[in-house]
């Protein structure tokens, strides 16, 4: 009975390649970060260039990638949590997992902003919105770009720390269905209704054309 | 197959997990806020805060330096003034930091006690950068914007060099 036949279409590829874009440029923008600043500026950029799609994709793009389809009010969650152990397997978010990606991509944003108008000690790098603001608000911009990426940290510190307890106590593997898109997981019921492709060319326009813009205030 | 979700030990694990999570967040955060904290609450002695000032304005002047390098027709008569700045403060960066106020005399301050016991490398450091300043100077009065562009990379490291030395990482 194994095989593709069980398998369930649970993220599209856009989805897919911005989450795991997303974890490798955010290693590199912390790695590079206040060290290697050309390298963490196009980093950064990489970033901006995502979210801004992730954003758009949150509104246009495949069903599970959509805010409207996978955030759920606090009933719900509450319901959720307390019969977390019970609950059956989620097609695409469970309304827990939905605040995670909400408090991802709002860290992500505060971050970026920040990023934007920081300046560093020796008033020699910066972001290209930084000569809009004096060195000291730009100081104080990258203090706080500095204090809002330790709780980014802990942020993706619980992201992990979720998937593992879904591994560990309820056997369920959430990094392959982010792989390849399919979720093999017994009993899902969903279908993922996909974004036709045009859109997906909009999206990168508009995200190219942002980041491009912001670059260039600089 | 069936998950074996009551047996206690996945229950004891479980919680475990969740602690272990929350500790290592609460701590992040707790160790972020005490730094914070620490950093409001000691007096800042006059002199400290004369040089702190001091070296924001070098920055600030920097800053205003590197803004207009970066526009395509960079403006001379706001460069030449913040250029003939910096030199200046450079040239007193010396007299910033009198006796008993490093950071074992229980003053709040990012520099270094190597200030105090290496007074050679430390006055190597500054007259590193008093030469670039100067340069910058002579550069910026000249209204080159090529060169100036090009300095500024070894004025900014010469404040770099200084702050891997001297000052605490931030
Ligand atoms: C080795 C590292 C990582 C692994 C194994 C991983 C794994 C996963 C998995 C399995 C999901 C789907 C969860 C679900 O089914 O609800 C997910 C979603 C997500 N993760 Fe990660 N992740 C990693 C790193 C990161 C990093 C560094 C970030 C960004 C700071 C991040 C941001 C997100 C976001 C925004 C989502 C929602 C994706 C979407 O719906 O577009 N992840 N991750
Ligand atoms: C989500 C994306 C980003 C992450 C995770 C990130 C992370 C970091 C980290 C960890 C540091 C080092 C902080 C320190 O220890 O001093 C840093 C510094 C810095 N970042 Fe970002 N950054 C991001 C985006 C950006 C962007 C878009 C820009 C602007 C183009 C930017 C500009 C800067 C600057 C100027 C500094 C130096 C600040 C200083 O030395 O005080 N960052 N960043």
């Amino acid at each position: 009975m194994t095989g593709r036949s069980d398998q369930v279409r649970v993220w599209d590829l856009p989805t897919r390649l911005v989450h795991w874009a997303l974890a490798v440029l955010v290693l590199i923008a912390w790695l590079s970060g206040g060290e290697r600043m050309e390298i963490h500026r196009y980093a950064g950029y990489g970033i901006l260039g995502l979210v801004i799609f992730r954003l758009y994709w949150g509104v246009a793009g495949g069903s599970t990638a959509r805010f409207s389809e996978f955030v759920k009010g606090p009933g719900t969650v509450l319901a959720y949590v307390r019969g977390w152990r019970g609950a059956p397997a989620s097609f695409g978010h469970n309304p827990l997992g939905a605040l995670s990606v909400l408090l991802l991509v709002v860290l992500l944003i505060i971050q970026l902003g920040l990023g934007l108008f920081a300046v560093d000690v020796d008033g020699m790098e910066s972001g290209p919105f930084a000569r809009f603001v004096s060195f000291e608000t730009g100081r104080t911009a990258a203090d706080l770009h500095e204090l809002n990426f330790r709780l980014l940290q802990a942020a993706v510190a619980l992201h992990l720390a979720a998937i593992a307890a879904y591994a560990i106590f309820k056997r369920r593997n959430l990094v392959k269905p982010m792989v390849t898109g399919q979720d093999a997981t017994a009993g899902l019921e969903g279908e993922l209704r996909p974004a036709p492709l045009w859109r997906l060319a909009l999206g990168v326009v508009i995200a190219v054309l942002v980041v491009v813009l912001i670059a260039r205030a600089g | 197959m069936t998950v074996p979700s009551s047996a206690p030990i996945w229950r004891t694990a479980r919680i475990g997990l969740m602690a272990a999570a929350m500790a290592v967040m609460v701590a992040a955060c707790g160790q972020q806020a005490g730094e914070e904290v620490a950093a409001s609450d000691a007096a800042v002695p006059p002199a400290v805060a004369e040089r702190q000032e001091g070296f924001k304005a070098l920055g600030a002047s920097f800053k205003l330096i590197n803004d207009q390098l970066k526009t395509d027709v960079p403006d001379m008569a706001q460069i030449v003034p913040a250029a003939e700045r910096m030199n200046v403060l450079a040239s007193q960066i010396p007299t910033w930091f009198p006796a008993g106020t490093g950071p074992d005399d229980g003053v709040k301050t990012d520099a270094l006690a190597t200030v105090w016991t290496d007074p050679e490398g430390f006055s190597a450091a500054q007259a590193r950068l008093a030469e670039a300043t100067t340069r910058l100077q002579e550069l910026a009065i000249a209204g080159d914007a090529a060169g100036l562009r090009e300095h500024v990379k070894m004025v900014g490291a010469s404040c770099g060099g200084c702050h891997d030395n001297f000052r605490v990482e931030q």
